[in-house]
């Protein structure tokens, strides 16, 4: 029997909401700051008007009293599913009155592909966008990849921590307290964006050919996109703006420090460096990365696209390292992309569809899911061959060696089945609008694993609902199903429980 | 924006055409590159972004699309994504041509009419694709585009902000000992 929830439910989950807010508030004003200084002064406007909101809804949600309860398991899903619908819709208002959208599920979508750390977009002359509002597209890109709970909790947790920190798919508690870990992942983020903006400016002063100024604006935007796995770009050209080998390598390292979890960052810098190549996660991601990249360059070579060697290996390399780390970053027009059939097709889409590692700002089905469920299918084929009475261990090596229960073998084999579900559902909708099966699961995987490789499906000028099923795909993929289950678990109680 | 659309125009029709150069859109160029690999084409457009100076040539993006004439913020209207492609000229020819800014937010950029080889998938420069230009016409200088503030936007917002900030401070006053 379904239980109804109480009213207390409801006020405390307002609360959580209101606080946040109020820290998203907070973000949210320094795009307006950035607007001031840029003397941008419509954008300007409409950052104190979603700043404003984000006010309003705090004190509003502050104001809720409720009884000092601990927030507890499903009322810590439901705060993480809405605060990642709220943030989107507020933070959609300064792209709306922008005038680069068509209406409001257009701002919508790119708010959500922007907090998703996807990176699809259906802006409109992106190439005369106001600086203030690309820093806030890629605001939102670095919010979503670091995480806003988890801002939330560097600030507070209480009683509320564990429960949004795993909301948010972050299974990784590198430090015993959630609030510490939060922190440690904030200061993680601090040293790569003062490292990544210095490298991303120097390349583009020295081998780039920018102005300074602008060497540090593209920096800042490329990094927040990279780092965060994102995909934005300030140019409508994406990566291929700066036709430069070196930058796409500095790109490309920031992609790959994206893809890797913060547990993992943590080894490499208390330099434990010796377990790290024993994880399931890192040779999972390696032989995966490794794979795709040979299906690439095999169904590129096939196709004669590229006629050197350095080519060839230039643009796979990127393009398969994007895809696989779900930044979403591109050398070539989408046109282009949507012409490499077979084996190249083939190896991007799967890269996409598998992901970084968990706990990292990736998206996809991820490594160690991948990796888990292998291992369950081969010891399964072990156990078959081997006589009836003999025992095989289940266990894997993970920062350690970890039993591999089946209640684990079960959760991981249900998210990964209910990541290809999401994926072929969202192709069937394209299809539905009459797109090739292959175009509609290509843009359908990118969507969902949050990576934003495009082969033109999605634009301006998409139907409204195959827009509304890739933001769902979107909000979904980013929360890794449970948080909105229980969120439409809540919605549910509340209407039928008793 | 109408006189920027005239010159344009004119500069168009009066501008001299090479025999051998095929005028090229950017929207046909991107649908099949491959198509016009190692030929002569002109292309027309507006110059954006940054003008990126390497030594012996400038690289910059060539956009071909409604936001060349009017760009959304100089009266224009919404009519999708931008079509570019990237242009590198010898870098005398380009400061010859002394431009100011590239097209941007507070600029429409210079509108050029630029014939060149299309390099596609070029050897030389591991697979990128780029029109290497051999000849430059000024169609259209570039032009600042202003902004209106959204007064009536920002007060509602300040008088939200104010709400969101002065109400619990406000709460607190009244309940003392609360949280």
């Amino acid at each position: 029997m379904l239980r109804r929830p109480s009213s207390e439910d409801v006020r405390l989950i307002v609360y959580f909401l209101g606080r946040i807010s109020y820290i998203v508030a907070a973000a949210g004003a320094l795009p307006a700051i950035w607007a001031a200084v840029a003397r941008e002064w419509s954008p300007f406007a409409s950052f104190v008007l979603m700043v404003g909101v984000f006010c309003a809804l705090g004190a509003l949600g502050t104001s809720v009293r409720h009884e000092h309860q601990r927030l507890d398991w499903s009322h810590g899903m439901v705060v993480v599913a809405l605060i990642w619908l709220l943030v989107p819709a507020v933070g959609s208002i300064p792209l709306l009155l922008s005038g680069h959208f068509g209406d409001l599920l257009d701002a919508f979508f790119d708010a959500m592909s922007g907090i998703t750390t996807t990176g699809l977009s259906v802006l409109q002359d992106l190439d005369h966008l106001a600086s203030s509002l690309n820093f806030w597209r890629h605001l939102l890109h670095f919010l979503g990849g670091q995480g806003i709970i988890l801002a939330a909790l560097s600030l507070f947790a209480g009683g509320a921590g564990m429960t949004l920190f795993y909301g948010e798919a972050r299974d990784e508690k590198i430090f015993p307290s959630v609030t510490s870990t939060a922190r440690f992942i904030w200061a993680v983020s601090i040293v790569h964006l003062v490292f990544g903006v210095a490298l991303l400016a120097g390349v583009g002063v020295f081998t780039v050919g920018l102005t300074p100024l602008r060497a540090v604006f593209h920096g800042l935007m490329i990094f927040m996109a990279g780092f965060d796995t994102g995909g934005f770009s300030p140019q409508s050209t994406s990566v291929g703006y700066y036709h430069s080998a070196a930058f796409e390598a500095a790109t490309g390292v920031l992609m790959v420090a994206g893809a890797m979890s913060f547990g993992l960052h943590f080894a490499l810098w208390r330099r434990q460096r010796a377990g790290v190549f024993r994880n399931l996660e890192t040779r999972t991601l390696l032989a995966t990365f490794g794979m795709t990249l040979v299906l690439t360059i095999v169904g590129l070579a096939t196709l004669g696209v590229y006629s050197s060697v350095f080519g060839l290996g230039r643009q796979s390399l990127f393009h398969v390292l994007s895809a696989h780390s779900g930044t979403g970053f591109s050398t070539v027009p989408s046109t282009e992309i949507a012409a490499w059939g077979g084996l190249a097709f083939g190896g991007i889409a799967i890269a996409m569809a598998l992901g970084g590692m968990a706990s990292s700002t990736a998206g996809g089905v991820k490594a160690l899911r991948i990796g888990l469920t292998v291992k369950v299918l081969r010891d399964q084929v072990r156990q078959v061959l081997l006589p009836e009475r003999a025992l095989v261990r289940r266990s894997y090596f993970q920062s350690g060696k970890r039993r591999l229960t089946p209640d684990l073998a079960q959760a991981v084999m249900a998210v990964s089945l209910l990541f290809v579900a999401m994926y072929l559902i969202g192709a069937g909708v394209g299809m539905a609008y009459g797109s090739s099966l292959q175009a509609s699961l290509f843009e359908s995987v990118s969507a969902g694993a949050n990576v934003g490789l495009s082969v033109g499906v999605t634009s301006p000028s998409m139907p409204a609902l195959l827009e509304a099923t890739y933001a769902a795909e979107m909000w979904l993929g980013r929360l890794e199903f449970v948080a909105v289950f229980a969120l439409i678990g809540f919605v549910v109680s509340a209407v039928r429980g008793k | 924006m109408r006189s920027a659309a005239a010159v344009v125009l004119i500069g168009l029709v009066l501008s001299p055409r090479p025999a051998a150069a095929a005028e090229v859109t950017v929207a046909d160029l991107l649908a099949d590159p491959g198509a016009y690999a190692a030929s002569e084409i002109t292309l027309t457009g507006e110059l954006v972004g940054d003008f990126q100076r390497r030594g012996e040539a400038v690289w910059t993006q060539l956009n071909d699309d409604a936001y060349v004439t009017a760009p959304l913020h100089a009266g224009g209207s919404l009519s999708g994504t931008n079509l570019g492609v990237a242009v590198v000229f010898p870098t005398g020819m380009f400061d010859a041509a002394g431009f100011g800014q590239p097209g941007g937010y507070r600029v429409r950029g210079p509108v050029v009419r630029v014939t060149g080889i299309w390099r596609f998938h070029d050897e030389a420069r591991a697979g990128e694709s780029f029109l290497s230009a051999t000849s430059l016409e000024i169609v259209a200088r570039e032009q600042a585009i202003s902004e209106g503030g959204n007064w009536t936007v920002l007060l509602i917002g300040v008088a939200l902000v104010a709400v969101g900030l002065l109400l619990p401070l406000l709460r607190r006053r009244r309940t003392p000992g609360a949280e």
